[in-house]
């Protein structure tokens, strides 16, 4: 071939991968506009199999409880503190972003008033409706004497006169929560006084990362502006704030350290492959897996979790290994076409097999899974085709580099092909001996928050009164009415059950809106204009008050008999509706009350009680029901992946034979069990989050095993084989290494996880190593 | 004016018995009712009322609490309570020797001689004057004795005092 003819070639080729940057820019670019990325944590949850752990992952998914934000201003003195806490509310209360806004103050919500006095008698605690029997109207009466001479009395008389027998108070008293937090100057503070505490609920679900952010945004934008000298501190937690805290970290963390990895990358590829040329082939094959991998995932699915991204890039790490085999397996004496065909076949093997292991996650059936394994796949397919068909014709035998000579000393190294049974062995033994538990079953445990910020949150939430949700009694029906009939008949055995100490108190949906029946049988119950008329005379007897200062009143008890009773539909837009849609269920055809049990002394009576109910009672352990649903995940992910390391196996055996696979496959079962025996020994329980880093550590640890244990034809094809490996090893430890600096718990365990264990297989691999060159 | 609060300033806690009148519309006798008034400087005022029921109601910084026989203390912002809080403040300010914190919301107006001096307090916010017309007090030196406050609607309150 002549030189002319060669730099004609390379001249094409050059152009080839421009055209296939340009490409992959206009793909990226596309991508780039239409991904839409979730952050919805659900996604990476089983789905539901029991009715309770259905209402359970409802709440998880939309339920108000996922819309609370809790605010601490602090850095201030608290009488400076308290103004701007009451100038922020009133800000927030404008915002559409805020559904409520508390923090203390009494609010005037004038809908709200009204509606409460227009349906006093239909949602009185009272069981008649109205104290409206001549003596205890006698006795109300009393009452509003004093109230009325109180200081606020002037403020009050118009409703004391309207409101006689003192409804309003006995329903607001009915509907006070049973810890209010500490109140000083006017406002909510947490009990040290250094923290102005507010209680938010956003229109957004939490998960909504869009619409959090801007929530919150709002919010520290609007505490900046209150208070120019920049001492003012606002704290905000919450599962929207987990979310948005969250993304952003990932994304901080991602661009940065993947930034530094990829530099590192290029810089290690530059000096392994001394070739220009070849390191940018290897970033467009990169790039090109990524591509495949995004556009996979999102022509199956809407929108793409941002754990799927985060993760699949990682796990795609490995893919960026086939270009580097082949590059460095490339000789002078050799064609690209030859070199593949020769290295091709353990490729595929590791490709396929390693298919086949995400193939598992996509048939555990949980979302997060499945878009992770399909999106390693499609990544994995990608650079298996680029592999096959793309790359031959671009790299370049006369780039090729040989190994360095220290690289011999390797081959020297003992093979210990009894080793990975013994590290298996001592690493099984080890984790059976551990008083350490394996696992963590905490929900707590799947979320990537810092510990610093859960503590926050749970100290604002205990300061807030927030109740211990941990017990619950779930009433299903057909409908809200139906569940609302439920919740009222079982009011008299709740009160027994509070009598005898088995819990120490509860909180039914039924209190804040009664059952139209329920509303229905009051109306019956409340007398007719001339009764009520000649028992108020025999009350008013003797007291201070005019007999015809009652007008209103009468009306009042007059009008309530014909109103049409409030159903839950007639609350929106009232904050009643909040608080009723986090105890009243509803969805098309059914609806479920969550009664809530605070303070649960006897849970084994507890229970024993509900299972008496019937079916339409059921008791949730909301702790135990998270765990389990925790552990089936676990089972399943770990079965799924049993299943894929029996696939591979046979699939080897039939490709490798007996030996072979054995000399791969047991260094790999070494390496996992070894990694989280030190793991545990480190005082580390296992999440999913972990379980995702083993099946990256097993995959890789799987491909050096293949690719130690080829047969090869030449001294030279052996000693490529080891430099080929040991660089994919050390670029995979140093970009996993730098992933240990991140602030996300998330990401150092990954980083941590993989960075171990890639290096225990690698080294279990080589020793294990079963084949000398044949040619030897 | 300055004079007037150079007379009623308190550095130690003091304590007057009060004797009370409400002339009310929808009553057909004035309601009675007694108790004692306190002050704390800087900024602890409590009214307990002993009769016909006890009833302390004690505002520290902008937080009234009220307590009632046979209920949980029960707390509230006076910030977002123009109306109680004016009440509750003249009388604080007053019995406290604070004229100053008059001026936010009331237009003051002073007569009289030490001796024998009088302060109407007319609200200078709509929210207050919406339902308070005036209230007048006079005293004797450094003695609040007299306070009645007057409502929009005509009802009104007498309030006399009697220092230990």
């Amino acid at each position: 071939m002549s030189v002319d003819q060669t730099s004609y070639s390379s001249r094409r080729q050059w152009l080839l991968m421009a055209t296939w940057a340009l490409l992959l820019a206009l793909g990226g670019y596309f991508v780039a506009r239409t991904l839409s990325v979730d952050s919805d944590l659900r996604l990476f949850l089983p789905a539901a199999q029991s009715p309770e752990e259905r209402i359970l992952l409802d709440e998880l998914k939309e339920g108000p409880g996922t819309r609370v934000l809790l605010v601490a201003l602090s850095g201030l003195p608290a009488e400076q503190l308290a103004p701007l806490s009451d100038q922020l509310a009133n800000l927030l209360r404008d915002h559409p972003a805020f559904a409520r806004v508390e923090n203390g103050t009494l609010q005037s919500d004038p809908t709200m008033q009204e509606l409460m006095l227009r349906y006093r008698y239909l949602l009185s605690p009272r069981a008649q409706g109205c104290a409206c029997e001549t003596e205890t109207l006698r006795r109300e009466l009393d009452a509003r004497l004093v109230e009325l001479g109180s200081p606020a009395g002037a403020l009050a008389e118009d409703l004391l006169l309207r409101d006689p027998s003192g409804e309003m108070q006995a329903i607001l008293d009915s509907w006070l929560p049973a810890i209010e937090p500490q109140l000083q100057d006017g406002v909510w503070f947490s009990r040290d006084g250094q923290q102005a505490l507010l209680f938010l609920q956003t229109a957004a679900p939490g998960f909504d990362a869009d619409r959090q952010r801007l929530a919150i945004t709002t919010l520290t934008e609007a505490a900046r502006d209150l208070e120019h000298s920049g001492r003012l501190a606002v704290a905000v937690t919450g599962p929207g704030a987990f979310t948005v805290l969250l993304e952003q970290s990932v994304r901080v963390d991602v661009t940065l350290l993947g930034g530094l990895a990829g530099i590192g990358s290029v810089l290690f590829l530059l000096l392994v492959l001394r070739s220009l040329r070849h390191t940018l082939l290897g970033l467009l094959c990169l790039a090109t897996t990524s591509l495949a991998a995004i556009v996979g995932v999102s022509l199956v699915y809407p929108s793409v979790h941002g754990i799927t991204l985060a993760f699949g890039f990682t796990l795609l790490g490995v893919a960026m290994d086939y270009p580097v085999h082949l590059m460095l397996h490339l000789t002078r004496d050799a064609t690209a076409r030859q070199t593949l065909s020769h290295v091709w076949p353990t490729m595929r093997l590791s490709i396929v097999t390693t298919c086949i292991a995400y193939l598992a996650l996509i048939l555990t059936g949980f979302t997060g899974l499945t878009q992770l394994g399909l999106f390693t796949i499609c990544g994995l397919v990608a650079t298996g085709m680029v592999l096959r068909w793309v790359l031959p014709r671009l790299v370049s035998p006369s780039d090729s580099s040989a190994p360095p000579a220290w690289l011999l000393a390797v081959d020297r190294l003992p093979r210990l092909p009894a080793l990975p049974l013994v590290v298996l062995g001592a690493a099984v033994a080890a984790l059976i001996v551990s008083p350490r538990p394996l696992w963590s079953n905490e929900l707590a445990g799947l979320t990537p928050v810092p510990q610093s910020l859960q503590d926050l949150d749970a100290r604002l939430r205990s300061e807030l009164g927030a109740p211990d949700l941990r017990y619950a009694l779930a009433i299903r029906a057909p409908d809200a009415e139906s569940a609302l009939q439920r919740d009222e008949a079982l009011k008299g055995e709740l009160e027994q059950l509070v009598a005898t100490g088995v819990v120490g108190s509860y909180e039914s949906p039924s209190r804040l809106l009664p059952s139209v029946l329920h509303q229905q049988q009051v109306q019956k119950g409340l007398p007719a204009a001339d009764t009520l008329r000649s028992r108020m005379h025999d009350a008013l007897a003797g007291s201070a008050f005019r007999e015809d200062a009652f007008a209103t009143f009468f009306a009042d008890i007059e009008g309530s008999r014909t109103l049409a009773p409030l159903t839950p539909a007639a609350l929106s837009g009232t904050g009643l509706a909040d608080r009723l849609g986090a105890v009243l269920l509803q969805k098309p055809d059914e609806a479920t009350a969550l009664v809530t049990l605070s303070d649960v002394k006897d849970p084994v009576r507890l229970a024993a009680w509900a299972a008496s109910k019937g079916n339409d009672v059921l008791l949730l352990d909301l702790k135990s029901l998270a765990e389990s649903l925790i552990a089936r995940y676990r089972t399943l992910a770990l079965a799924a992946l049993g299943f894929a390391l029996v696939v591979i196996g046979l699939v080897m055996v039939v490709q490798l034979r007996w030996r072979a696979t054995l000399a791969v496959l047991l260094p790999v079962l070494a390496t996992l069990a070894a990694t989280v025996a030190l793991l545990n020994l480190g005082g580390i329980q296992l999440t999913l989050f972990h379980v995702v880093s083993l099946i990256l550590v097993g995959g890789l640890s799987f491909d050096y095993g293949l690719f130690f244990n080829r047969s090869e034809a030449t001294d030279d094809g052996a000693l490529r084989t080891r430099y080929s490996v040991m660089v994919c090893w050390i670029s995979t430890l140093g970009a996993f290494a730098l992933l240990m600096l991140s602030r996300m718990p998330v990401l150092q365990a990954l980083g941590s996880t993989v960075a171990l264990g890639v290096t225990l297989g690698f080294m279990l691999s080589l020793l294990a190593r079963h084949a000398e060159p044949e040619a030897k | 004016m300055s004079e007037l609060a150079t007379l009623l300033h308190r550095d130690a806690p003091a304590t007057a018995d009060y004797h009370e009148f409400q002339y009310r519309r929808v009553l057909t006798a004035p309601l009675e009712r007694r108790g004692e008034l306190y002050f704390a400087p800087p900024a602890t005022f409590e009214k307990r009322v002993r009769l016909p029921v006890s009833e302390t109601y004690r505002i520290e910084g902008e937080t009234l609490s009220m307590a009632f026989p046979d209920r949980a203390i029960r707390q509230i912002s006076l910030r977002n309570q123009p109306l109680l809080g004016g009440l509750m403040l003249s009388f604080k300010a007053i019995i406290g020797g604070q004229l100053d914190s008059l001026d936010s919301t009331f237009i003051t107006t002073v007569g009289g001689t030490a001796d024998q001096w009088t302060l109407d307090l007319r609200p200078s916010q709509p929210d207050v004057a919406k339902y308070l017309e005036v209230i007048h007090v006079s005293g004797h030196r450094s003695e609040p004795l007299h306070f009645e406050v007057v409502e929009r609607s005509g009802d009104r309150t007498v309030t006399e005092i009697a220092p230990r």
